[in-house]
C-alpha cells in the first residue's frame, strides 16, 4: 500500500541557505542564471511537479554543470518518479563535487530502494556521522536494519528519530513492528498506540496494531482494530484477511467466512484469502468446499506450498490418502517442512 | 456361549424381587377388551411365546421381540409388556429403542419391575445421554431399600462414575476412521475376536457362521459353535475368508486366543474345563495339532486370550487364579533356554484391577499392551486400554478413548505393528449382523492448518509482510520398531527354505529369539524393537548362514523393511559377507559386538572340519589403496587370529586384504561405501 517517500531536502535548500550561496558564488552571469533556473525548479519541485522541475534543473545543470545542489535536487525529484538508477547517479555526481550529508542520505534512499541494502546501510552511516540530527536517517537506517532482521538495532535508530522528531509517528509506527518482530507485544502496542495518538486516521497502524493483539491471543482487541482500520479504508482487504483470522480464533466460522469472501471480493486473486477460508471450511467438516477453496489458491499460485498443504489434510478427511500424500510430497518440494511428518506417518506404510 | 461371559443385567440384579402393582397398566383381559376376544387370544398367545424366547435369556431376545411387538401393537399400555419390550432392545443393537418403552413401563406403574429405573439408566447410558443416565441412576438409587443399597449402591455409584467418564471422553473424541471390514470377512452370524499378523497380511478371527465344523448349533444359545476362519490381504484387501477346518477347527467351540506377530503360532481358547489356552503352529501349508499349553499356564481355572512379546519369549495371558487382584487379571510367563516355560506372574496392581481384565494384546514393539478391562477409568463395561512398560514399570493405563471404546463391552483390541491400524469386533447398526471385525484407522493428533496473513509492518515499505501463521507442530507419534519381513531361498534354485532365524543383540552378545520361516512359503517376519543393534543370522542345513545387521537407534520410528534372504549351499568358492564382524574406526581391532558372529564361525569350522576357508578383509575407496590394502589384510588376519585362538587349526586358514579392489557397491555415497567396508569368507576346499 503504502510507499512514504519522505523528501525534505529541497525545501532546505532554497530558501536562506541556497541564497545565500547564490550571493557568494553567483559570480557569472550564467550562474546566475543558473541558479534562477534552480529556484524555479525547487518551486516545482514543492509543488509536487516533479518533471518540470527535474527540466528546470536540466537547463540550469547545462549552464553551471558543477552545481551540486541542483544535482541533488534533481536526484530528489527522480526519487519521487521512481527512476531510482538515474538518482542514484546524481547523487553520485553531488558527492563528486561536494561531499555533504544530504548526498549521502540521497544516494542511501536510491541504494535502499534498488535493494542494495548493505551499500544503502553504509550511506545512512555516513549521513548520520557528518550530521547527528537528522531524524530521516535514522529512521531510514532503522529501516533498513529491520529488514536485515536486526531489530533491536533498528529499535535504537527509532527511538533516534523519535527523540529528534517526537512527532513522528510513522517512527513509532515501525519501532512498534520492530517489537512485534522480538515477539514483545505488549511493548509493540504501546508504540503502534503512541502512532495512533498523534494520527488516528492511519488504517494500517491500526491494522498492525490488531495483529500484535492478536498475537498476543487478544482475538477481541484485535478485531475492533482491524474494524477500525477497515472502517478508515473500506477496500483494506489485508484487514479483512486478518480480522477472518480473529474471527476463527474465537470459533465465529460464520463471521471469519464473510471477511475471506469480503477480501476476495476486494482482490479476486488473493491466495491468502481463498487458503484462509478453505481453513475454516475444513474446521467446518466441509471437506469438499474447503478443497475448492486450495484448489482456486493453488490455480492462481501453483507455487503456493501451505495450500497444498492444508489441501492434503481436508483430502485427508475425506479418505483421499493418496491424493493427500500427494499434496503433501508437492508441499514439501515447495518448502513447507511440517509436511514430511505427515509423508513419513501416513504415506509409506 | 463363549468364553467372554458378557455380564449380565439380569443376574446382576436378579436379587431384587419383581412385583408388578397395577396402576394405569391396562392389562390383558377380558373386561379390558370385550368386543375384541379373538384380537385378544392372538396377543396373549405372542406374550407367551415371546416369554418363552424371552426366558431363554439375552441371546433370543430378537425372536421375543416379534411377538411382543405384535401384542403391543394391540394393547400399547401394558406396563409389564413395555417393560419386557425395552429390555429386549437393550440387548439389541437397537439400544436407543428401550428408552421409550422403559419410560412408559415406568410411567404406566413405577413399580413395573424394580430394575426398571436401572435399565431406563442403562438405556440413556448405552445411547450416550449421560445426563440422563445419571439421573436415572441417582433416582434408582434413591428408591432402593436400605438391605438393597447395601447390596447395590456400589453398582450404581460406579455407573454414575463411568457416565461421568463418558462424558469427558465423548468431549473428546478420537480422531479415526471406523470401518467395517466389509462382506468378504464379516457374515451375518457373529464374527469376533480378530487376531493380525504384525504386517496385517493375515486375520484369523472367530465366527459362528453357518457351515461350521460339525455344523451343529450350541444348544445354549442355539448358534451355530464357533469356529476360526482366516482371510488374507492380497494387494490391499482382504481376501473371502475361509474356515481352515481340522485341525484347527472341531465340532465344538474353537475360539482365536492370540496370534504371534508372524502369524505362525496361533493360540485357541476351548471353553472346556473351566476354559484353556491351546498353541498351534503353522508348519509349511499345515497347522499343528492344538495343545493344551502347559501348567503353570494352564490352570484348572479359567485361561483365556494370549500374546506373545515379539522375541516370542514371553506369553501374556488372561487367568481367573486366585490370588490375583480380583476376578480376571494378566498373568506373564517366560520361556527359559530350553523352551520350557517358566513360573507364571501377575503383571501387577498397575494394570489388573479387582474387576475383569480381558482380551491382552502385547504390541510388537515388546512394550505397549493393549487389553480390555471393566475397571479402570472405563465408560461403561469393558473399555480398551493401553499400557506402556517403560523404566521397569508399567504406565497407568489410558482409556483409547471414544468412539473407539462405548459405554457397552469394547474388547478383543489388536494394533498393527505401524501403529496406523487397529482391529476389533463390535456390535454396531449397519453391520452385517450380530458382531462384526472393524478395522479403526487412527489420523493421529488434530492436523493443523496452516493460515495466512500479512500486515503493513513498515511505513516506509510498499509491500505488505506476509507471514504464515503456524500453530505448534503436532507430535507424530508411530510404533518404535522395525518389522522385518521377506522369503528366505535358495540362491540356486529359489526354492523357499525352512530356515532358522536367530536374533541377537550384538551389544550384549546374547541371543534374543529364534525364528523359523514357513517350509512352504519361505516367508519369515521378525519385529525388531528400537535401540538395539541387531545381528541377524539365518541358517539351515546344508547351507552356509547369512548374516545381516540393523543397528536401529532408541528413537527410531515405524519402519518397514523387505528383505529376501538367499542362502547358499556350502561348496568350494562360495563366499559370504559377515555382517555383524566390527572393527573400531580406522583399526583391525575387533569390537565385542563381533563375538557372536565369530563364535557362529567358529562353531561352523568345528561341525566341519575338512573345511578350509580365506577370510578377505575388503574396504571402501577413502584413502590410498597401499593404506587400504594393510588395513583390510590386518582386519582380516585379526578374524582369523580369533579363530586360532578358539582352537581351528592354522592350515584351515587363508586370509587376504583385497583394499577397495573388489566393491561390491558403489563408493559415491555412504550407504555403498558401508556394504563396501566387510569381511567375507570364502571355502577354498571341504
Amino acid at each position: 500500500m503504502r510507499l512514504i517517500l519522505i523528501t525534505i531536502f529541497a525545501v532546505l535548500f532554497i530558501g536562506a541557505k541556497a541564497q545565500e550561496d547564490s550571493v557568494v558564488v553567483a559570480s557569472t552571469v550564467e550562474d546566475f542564471q543558473a541558479e534562477k533556473l534552480y529556484n524555479e525548479g525547487v518551486q516545482l519541485f514543492e509543488s509536487k511537479a516533479y518533471q518540470p522541475a527535474i527540466n528546470k534543473f536540466n537547463e540550469s545543470l547545462s549552464l553551471n554543470s558543477n552545481f551540486d545542489k541542483a544535482y541533488y535536487n534533481r536526484g530528489m525529484a527522480k526519487i519521487e518518479l521512481k527512476m531510482f538508477a538515474e538518482a542514484l547517479q546524481d547523487f553520485e555526481k553531488a558527492l563528486s563535487i561536494n561531499v555533504s550529508e544530504y548526498s549521502y542520505f540521497g544516494r542511501g534512499l536510491a541504494k535502499y530502494e534498488t535493494a542494495q541494502m548493505n551499500d544503502a546501510l553504509n550511506d545512512f552511516n555516513l549521513a548520520i556521522e557528518l550530521d547527528t540530527t537528522n531524524p530521516q536517517a535514522y529512521y531510514y537506517r532503522g529501516g533498513i536494519f529491520f529488514q536485515l532482521g536486526r531489530y533491536q538495532d533498528a529499535i535504537l535508530d527509532y527511538t533516534n528519530a523519535i527523540q529528534l522528531k517526537n512527532d513522528f509517528y510513522y517512527a513509532y509506527n515501525d519501532r512498534g513492528s520492530a517489537y512485534r518482530q522480538m515477539e514483545d507485544y505488549t511493548k509493540a502496542i504501546e508504540d503502534y498506540t503512541r502512532a495512533l495518538v498523534i494520527n488516528d486516521r492511519e488504517a494500517f497502524i491500526y491494522n498492525n496494531r490488531g495483529s500484535a493483539k492478536s498475537r498476543n491471543s487478544d482475538y477481541q482487541g484485535a478485531i475492533a482494530d482491524y474494524t477500525k482500520a477497515i472502517n478508515l479504508k473500506p477496500d483494506y482487504y489485508i484487514a479483512f484477511n486478518n480480522r477472518g483470522k480473529a474471527k476463527y480464533e474465537l470459533s465465529d466460522y460464520t463471521g471469519a467466512i464473510e471477511d475471506f469472501n469480503a477480501a476476495i471480493r476486494l482482490k479476486s486473486d488473493y491466495v491468502f484469502a481463498f487458503n484462509n477460508r478453505g481453513n475454516v471450511k475444513h474446521k467446518q467438516r466441509n471437506y469438499q468446499d474447503a478443497i475448492n477453496d486450495f484448489n482456486q489458491a493453488i490455480n492462481i499460485d501453483p507455487n503456493y506450498g501451505f495450500a497444498y498443504l492444508n489441501r492434503g489434510i481436508s483430502k485427508e478427511m475425506l479418505r483421499d490418502n493418496d491424493g493427500a500424500c500427494a499434496d503433501w510430497r508437492k508441499a514439501l518440494e515447495l518448502g513447507v517442512s511440517s509436511a514430511e511428518s505427515y509423508i513419513n506417518l501416513q504415506c509409506n506404510r | 456361549m463363549n468364553r467372554f461371559l458378557r455380564y449380565s443385567l439380569t443376574s446382576m440384579l436378579l436379587l431384587l424381587t419383581t412385583v408388578v402393582v397395577f396402576s394405569q397398566s391396562i392389562e390383558f383381559n377380558k373386561t379390558n377388551f370385550p368386543n375384541d376376544k379373538k384380537g385378544l387370544r392372538k396377543a396373549i398367545k405372542d406374550i407367551n411365546e415371546g416369554d418363552k424366547n424371552y426366558e431363554l435369556g439375552r441371546v433370543m431376545y430378537l425372536k421375543a421381540l416379534d411377538h411382543y411387538l405384535a401384542a403391543q401393537a394391540f394393547n400399547p399400555r401394558n406396563a409389564v409388556l413395555n417393560y419386557k419390550i425395552g429390555k429386549c432392545y437393550l440387548n439389541t443393537v437397537q439400544k436407543d429403542k428401550s428408552i421409550e418403552y422403559l419410560e412408559r413401563a415406568l410411567e404406566l406403574s413405577p413399580s413395573v419391575s424394580l430394575d426398571a429405573g436401572f435399565l431406563l439408566a442403562y438405556g440413556y447410558h448405552l445411547t450416550l445421554d449421560f445426563d440422563k443416565a445419571i439421573e436415572n441412576y441417582t433416582k434408582f438409587k434413591n428408591s432402593l431399600s436400605p438391605a438393597d443399597l447395601e447390596t447395590y449402591g456400589r453398582i450404581v455409584d460406579r455407573r454414575i462414575q463411568q457416565c461421568n467418564v463418558g462424558k469427558e471422553l465423548v468431549q473428546n473424541p478420537e480422531r479415526v476412521f471406523i470401518d467395517n471390514l466389509g462382506s468378504v470377512v464379516n457374515s451375518q452370524y457373529p464374527d469376533y475376536s480378530p487376531m493380525i499378523s504384525a504386517d496385517e497380511s493375515v486375520i484369523m478371527f472367530t465366527s459362528r457362521s453357518e457351515g461350521s465344523t460339525g455344523n451343529k448349533r450350541d444348544p445354549l444359545d442355539l448358534q451355530f459353535f464357533e469356529d476360526i476362519h482366516i482371510s488374507y490381504k492380497i494387494d490391499g484387501r482382504w481376501t473371502a475368508a475361509r474356515n481352515p477346518g481340522k485341525p484347527l477347527n472341531t465340532s465344538g467351540h474353537d475360539a482365536t486366543a492370540g496370534l504371534s506377530p508372524d502369524g505362525q503360532t496361533l493360540f485357541i481358547y476351548k471353553g472346556t474345563k473351566g476354559g484353556d489356552i491351546y498353541e498351534c503352529v503353522q508348519r509349511g501349508n499345515n497347522w499343528s495339532k492344538p495343545k493344551k499349553m502347559p501348567k503353570p499356564i494352564t490352570s484348572k481355572f479359567h485361561e483365556s486370550s494370549a500374546s506373545l512379546s515379539p522375541d516370542g519369549r514371553t506369553i501374556y495371558f488372561i487367568s481367573q487364579r486366585p490370588g490375583g487382584y480380583g476376578g480376571r487379571d494378566i498373568y506373564k510367563s517366560t520361556k527359559n533356554e530350553k523352551g520350557k516355560w517358566g513360573p507364571v506372574s501377575n503383571v501387577g496392581p498397575i494394570i489388573n484391577t479387582e474387576f475383569d481384565e480381558e482380551s491382552v494384546f502385547m504390541h510388537p514393539d515388546g512394550k505397549t499392551m493393549y487389553f480390555s478391562s471393566q475397571g479402570h477409568r472405563t465408560m461403561g463395561g469393558y473399555d480398551i486400554f493401553k499400557s506402556v512398560f517403560e523404566n521397569e514399570a508399567w504406565s497407568e493405563p489410558q482409556n483409547l478413548g471414544y468412539p473407539i471404546n462405548t459405554p457397552d463391552d469394547d474388547v478383543f483390541f489388536t494394533m498393527s505393528a505401524s501403529g496406523a491400524r487397529g482391529y476389533y469386533s463390535s456390535e454396531r447398526i449397519g453391520g452385517l449382523g450380530g458382531q462384526d471385525i472393524y478395522v479403526i484407522t487412527f489420523l493421529g493428533a488434530e492436523k493443523p492448518v496452516v493460515f495466512h496473513t500479512e500486515d503493513d509492518l513498515l511505513a516506509i515499505l510498499s509491500q505488505p509482510v506476509s507471514g504464515a501463521v503456524i500453530e505448534s507442530a503436532v507430535e507424530i507419534q508411530t510404533s518404535q520398531l522395525t518389522l522385518l519381513k521377506g522369503f528366505i531361498r535358495d540362491s540356486e534354485t529359489q526354492t523357499p527354505l525352512h530356515a532358522k532365524i536367530e536374533l541377537i543383540d550384538n551389544e550384549l552378545n546374547q541371543q534374543i529369539a529364534v525364528f523359523e520361516s514357513n517350509s512352504a512359503t519361505g516367508r519369515y517376519l521378525v519385529s525388531l524393537p528400537s535401540g538395539k543393534n541387531y545381528g541377524l543370522t539365518v541358517s539351515a542345513d546344508g547351507y552356509l548362514f547369512h548374516s545381516e545387521n540393523f543397528n536401529i537407534s532408541s528413537s527410531r520410528g515405524y519402519q518397514e523393511i523387505e528383505k529376501d534372504i538367499m542362502l547358499k549351499k556350502i561348496e568350494v568358492g562360495t563366499s559370504i559377507v559377515l555382517n555383524n564382524i566390527f572393527f573400531d574406526f580406522n583399526s583391525a581391532n575387533l569390537r565385542n559386538e563381533s563375538t557372536a558372529e565369530l563364535d557362529r564361525l567358529t562353531q561352523l569350522l568345528k561341525d566341519m572340519p575338512k573345511l578350509k576357508i580365506e577370510i578377505s578383509g575388503h574396504t571402501d575407496n577413502v584413502g590410498s589403496a597401499s593404506y587400504n590394502q594393510r588395513l583390510s589384510e590386518n582386519r582380516a588376519k585379526a578374524v582369523v587370529d580369533y579363530l586360532i585362538r578358539k582352537g581351528i587349526n592354522t592350515d584351515r586358514l587363508e586370509f587376504k586384504g583385497y583394499g577397495f579392489e573388489q566393491p561390491i557397491a558403489t563408493n559415491d555415497n555412504e550407504e555403498g561405501r558401508q556394504m563396501n567396508r566387510r569381511t567375507e569368507f570364502k571355502i577354498v576346499s571341504k
